[in-house]
């Protein structure tokens, strides 16, 4: 579904990723770890297409079941939503003034504008939501105040993945959801990702801790180390990394480099 | 400006205060720019105003619980004294918002005060000349214990200069709300101020959307002098060209166990500049109180000029208050959110026009009036929003 060959990425002018290899299949979940300045967030975002993230090498192609490649690097942020990429932000941004029902309105009629699906009126889609923030235990009450607005950490992060449920997208960036989560609200927001993985969508989470993958198991698990994916392997490697710490692999892959 | 005359007539009709008033302005003449409170707005166009006659020329239409005030003044009656009053100093001058306190004190129009059986009454403030000329205006009105008010105040946008003061006394319990929506473009000078005193467990609740005004200065003044009365503010700015719009909020915590909230937004293009002084003093007997205030703005090109200074005085040791200011561009992050969930650059950016200036007009209650508003914002700067959208 993604195939990912040889990014450079540049931030202001500073390269971050220098050269990253990636690639997922539908149905996989895949773990990306690494020390802090790796450039995990960077990678995520650059998927989103964030325009402040430049690529100067590389290529990023993105398949969809039975239908040709799309360069990915090709599309807007919005255009790329529209295909079913979707980021769950770290940091998610308050937005004063637009309900939380509305933004996801907008947001959801806009891809099925684009999907060609019939959209929904403002009845509809109350029930269709209410629905979908019994999967990570949304208080309905929050539907109507303004997006993150005053919300606490837990809140803000079940809205990201209520977000994913409503646009259900086939290609999901979890960019360090368990940051800032009390071990309840893990189990929550864990548990409504695991529902909404399927055959058809995979799931990138970006994380530092290994507890998140307790929750959420990956099929593979990649160390991310000055901008390149030095190591893949499954589950056990985070297993060793949570041990070991970053040094052991690190030095390894330093060694394979040279 | 010579007040001889009016010292004269003030004597005569025995008016103690108005006749200390105006010795003082005699002595000290109009404010000028020097003055802090004038750096941006001059009030040198009242020495203009000449021929005063003292003459109450308001005018109140009453039909069941709508009651309807229309402020109207011929070219040449003007309140002399009305005008002197509005200039002088009184009361706690450094403290205050010193302006608004000359302004507002001791006006008499008319002395209004509501007794009625329905739950609220609807009170529509016109300010208006009947030629496009020069109105000034000043009220006085009174709530009584428990009843309800809401307020519509209005300028007549044909005026070239306009001075309006509006002065609500609330008793006991009772709670007003006043709406100040101007959306219209209008090349007039004017002075616009509200008073507001709270008694104990009342409440006062105001929304301003001001637009298109060219040359505006916005005084209010709200003393909390009764335990646990409230008061919230929200005020929106929209100015562009070579507008001037110069705001000053003062909230006084006279008593203990009060709240207040200042939410105050501007958006500035073109040359135009907007100043917002807010200022929250809470005295050393305020015990409990309550207070938060924070201003926002979003500059939209280079020639704009927002200068925003919320400010805290406080003489109680108990007491939760915060105040803030956020002046700058839109944040591109905020874009990139909305785009990532699949709304386009253009539909991102309208939406986020959109929210900042909804965070205020979300406010009023009256849902004919909030579509109205946003109506008549759209159509009279719509083709400016999506300006503003473009800057995102």
């Amino acid at each position: 579904m993604l195939d990912i060959q040889n990014l450079h990425v540049s931030v202001d002018g500073i390269p971050i990723l220098k050269g990253l290899d990636f690639q997922a299949k539908e149905g996989e979940v895949h773990a990306i770890m690494g020390p802090n300045g790796s450039g995990k967030s960077t990678f995520a975002k650059v998927i989103a297409g964030h325009p402040e993230y430049k690529v100067t090498a590389g290529t990023v192609d993105y398949k969809k079941s039975n239908m040709k490649n799309i360069d990915m690097l090709g599309l807007a942020a919005d255009e790329r939503a529209k295909e079913g990429v979707f980021l769950a932000f770290q940091y998610p941004i308050e937005i004063p003034g637009v309900s939380n029902i509305d933004f996801l309105r907008t947001s959801f009629n806009s891809i099925c504008r684009h999907q060609g699906v019939s959209e929904m009126n403002e009845s509809e889609f109350r029930n269709f939501v209410s629905e979908k923030s019994k999967i990570v235990k949304f208080d309905s009450s929050f539907l109507d105040r303004a997006v993150n607005e005053g919300f606490s950490g837990g809140e803000k992060k079940k809205n990201e993945i209520l977000q994913m449920a409503v646009l259900s997208p086939r290609l999901s960036f979890l960019d360090e959801t368990d940051s800032g989560l009390d071990i309840d609200a893990l189990r929550i927001v864990a548990d409504g990702v695991n529902q909404l993985k399927n055959k058809q969508n995979a799931v990138i989470m970006v994380t530092h801790y290994q507890r998140l993958l307790d929750y959420i198991k990956p099929d593979y698990v990649h160390v991310l180390y000055k901008g390149r994916i030095v190591k893949t392997g499954g589950p056990e490697l985070a297993k060793r990394l949570e041990e070991e710490g970053y040094d052991g692999i690190i030095a390894e892959s330093e060694k394979v480099i040279q | 400006m010579n007040f001889e005359p009016y010292l004269e007539k003030a004597k005569n009709l025995n008016d103690a205060a108005s006749y200390e008033i105006l010795q003082s302005l005699q002595k000290e003449g109009l404010p000028t720019r020097k003055s802090e409170e004038w750096k941006y707005f001059s009030p040198s166009f009242l020495e203009k105003f000449e021929n005063f006659e003292l003459k109450n020329t308001t005018e109140w239409k009453k039909s069941e619980s709508h009651l309807r005030a229309h402020i109207s003044v011929n070219e040449k009656t003007y309140s002399g004294v009305q005008i002197a009053k509005t200039l002088t100093s009184q009361g706690r001058e450094s403290k205050s918002s010193g302006f608004i306190r000359r302004f507002v004190s001791g006006l008499s129009f008319g002395t209004v005060s509501f007794v009625m059986d329905s739950e609220t009454t609807d009170l529509d403030l016109n300010f208006s000349a009947e030629k496009a000329f020069q109105v000034l205006g000043a009220i006085e009105i009174q709530v009584p214990e428990k009843q309800k008010v809401r307020v519509h105040i209005k300028a007549d946008e044909y005026f070239e200069e306009l001075v309006s003061s509006v002065f609500f006394k609330l008793e006991r319990g009772a709670e007003l709300e006043v709406y100040a929506v101007e959306v219209n473009p209008t090349d007039g000078k004017s002075i616009q101020s509200l008073r507001v005193d709270l008694s104990e467990e009342s409440e006062f609740r105001y929304v301003s959307v001001l637009a298109g005004a060219s040359s505006k200065r916005n005084n209010l003044e709200v003393n909390l002098n009764g335990s646990q009365a409230r008061c919230s503010l929200f005020a929106l700015s929209i100015s562009g060209k070579n507008e001037k719009l110069d705001n000053h909020f003062f909230i006084n915590h006279n008593a203990p166990s009060c709240e207040s909230r200042i939410v105050y937004k501007a958006l500035v293009s073109g040359q135009a500049q907007v100043v917002y002084d807010g200022k929250v003093y809470v005295e050393k007997n305020a015990q409990k109180t309550d207070s938060d205030q924070i201003a926002r703005g979003l500059i939209l090109s280079d020639g704009a000029e927002l200068d925003a200074k919320p400010s805290l005085e406080v003489f109680a040791d108990d007491v939760s208050a915060t105040h803030g200011a956020a002046i700058g561009q839109v944040d591109r992050d905020e874009v990139f959110y909305l785009m990532s969930r699949g709304l386009s650059e253009e539909e991102a950016s309208k939406l986020l026009a959109f929210a900042f200036i909804n965070e205020v007009i979300s406010q009023i209650i009256d849902k004919e009036l909030r579509e109205n508003t946003k109506e008549s914002i759209e159509k009279k700067f719509g083709k400016w929003i999506q300006e503003v959208a473009h800057v995102f």
